[in-house]
């Protein structure tokens, strides 16, 4: 067997623990072996050796300046350190700001998200009640009022309600008490049959065409609803921008220290 | 030269006296550490004039680039002085090192992500180590050659490899203190060294008759 084949069975990193005198009893005599037996092994040894010699008697170039400190130096490091409790507070806090950060991205994105889905939604809700009311106040007029609800809700037409709310009007006298009723939901003006109507309905008072109550209720849903998700929105950003705060303080602090 | 037996081991006086001076340095640099805490910031010049030779030869072999080496010992002796109170005793030149050390990691982990030419004052063919007043021209070229390969190679080590082999080789520092002063294991740290040295040598094969004889 040659040379290279009998040191390609030895453990190389036994001979550099054994230079670093890593070794327990049976490993140091099986390393002695191998340096005894291994030209190989030993030239590592003595390489070894040799780079750590030159390591330690590396030289080293002047030092560039005197390190001292000066009186502003240690007025500012003082200054620091006394920060220093209020920076660990802040630090600790780093994930709370983390947390409310997130806490009110995802708040603004999801309301937001809401606000667009929730102008559909909300009109689906209210054309469910405008429908509803509606086919109530069919039953209780006994008209054709169940035409008037889905043409109310198609905010293009506006105008087309007229016809419809003139239907109901005629319907109406027929039983004021049923109506009164309906309407007591959402109008606080006592219920004068053809008047209420042009009160709600600011677009249309002009020519006595007033909604249907239903317009009124999803008109007051619809108010509602954004001014809930206003409020969130201010919420989640209140909290986004509080934890930017708190993460971002202590950074310019630090800055500020250096 | 006169010897005796201390503990089983051979004491020489030059050994003896070495402890002394040792000992009296200690107790010099802890002294100026209590003038520091109170107030005394003259007293803590002193221990950064008594001290920052030795961190910056520390500290460059860590961060091979000599502003960023500079750099990296003023932040330690900002931090010395900020944190003068948590100075437990013992060796200040210890705790100042350590300090020394976490700085150059803080260094070394910056430069990791920005990487720059390692000792450059090596590429410069102008600049020869500090001369010693017995070395012929020949050795000083021989030793420039032999630092310039040397440091390309400790350079082209992962930093925790060079850390750890810097503070064995150079620092004398033990496996243990090492592995308290990186954070990590003992065994992590022998692993390091060890595998540190392999590689050492496969970069310096090229370079193998500057270190030899």
């Amino acid at each position: 067997m040659d040379r290279t084949a009998t040191h390609s069975n030895h453990d190389e990193l036994l001979i550099v623990r054994l230079f670093g005198g890593d070794v327990d009893d049976p490993e140091r005599t099986r390393a002695l072996d191998q340096l005894g037996e291994c030209e190989d092994c030993a030239a590592l040894f003595a390489d070894l050796r040799a780079t750590a010699d030159a390591t330690a008697a590396m030289p080293v170039p002047a030092r560039p300046r005197d390190f001292v400190l000066t009186e502003a130096d240690a007025t500012r490091l003082r200054r620091a350190h006394h920060g220093l409790g209020f920076l660990s507070v802040l630090r600790r806090t780093r994930a709370i700001g983390g947390s409310l950060v997130a806490i009110g991205l995802v708040g603004i994105v999801a309301t937001s998200s809401l606000a667009i889905l929730g102008g559909t939604a909300g009109t689906s809700g209210a054309y469910a009640v405008t429908k509803r009311n509606a086919s109530e106040l069919s039953a209780a007029t006994a008209g054709p009022a169940t035409a008037v609800a889905p043409a109310a809700m198609d905010a293009g037409a506006a105008s087309s309600t007229a016809p419809a709310s003139s239907a109901m009007k005629a319907a109406v006298p027929e039983n004021p008490a049923s109506l009164q009723g309906a309407l007591a939901v959402t109008s606080p003006a006592p219920p004068v049959p053809g008047a209420q109507f042009g009160a709600v309905d600011t677009g249309s008072a002009g020519n006595g065409a007033g909604s249907p109550d239903g317009l009124t209720i999803a008109a007051a849903t619809a108010s509602t609803g954004l001014d809930a998700r206003l409020v969130w929105l201010g919420g989640f950003g209140l909290l986004f921008l509080a934890g930017l705060g708190v993460l971002i303080v202590p950074l310019i602090r630090r800055r500020g220290t250096r | 030269m006169d010897k005796r037996v201390a503990d089983g081991q051979v004491v020489t006086d030059a050994m003896a006296e070495d402890d002394r001076s040792a000992a009296r340095d200690s107790t010099f640099d802890a002294a100026l550490v209590e003038e520091a805490l109170s107030g005394r910031l003259e007293a803590f010049n002193e221990l950064v004039r008594r001290h920052q030779d030795h961190l910056f030869g520390l500290v460059y072999r860590l961060v091979p680039d000599r502003d960023g080496a500079a750099d990296a010992v003023q932040e330690a002796f900002f931090n010395a002085y900020k944190h003068l109170a948590s100075y437990r005793g013992g060796s200040v030149r210890s705790w100042l090192g350590r300090i020394a050390i976490n700085a150059a990691m803080d260094m070394g982990r910056a430069r990791r992500r920005r990487p720059s030419q390692p000792y450059p004052e090596f590429e410069d063919d102008s600049w020869q180590p500090p001369a010693g007043h017995e070395e012929e021209p020949e050795s000083r070229a021989l030793v420039a050659e032999r630092s310039k390969a040397l440091a390309t190679a400790l350079d082209a080590l992962p930093f925790e490899q060079r850390a750890c082999i810097v503070l064995y080789d150079i620092e004398g520092y033990d496996y243990s203190e090492i592995a308290a002063i990186m954070h990590v294991e003992v065994g992590t740290v022998k692993s390091r060294i060890h595998r540190g040295r392999l590689a050492l040598r496969s970069a310096l094969a090229p370079h193998r008759e500057l270190f030899r004889g």
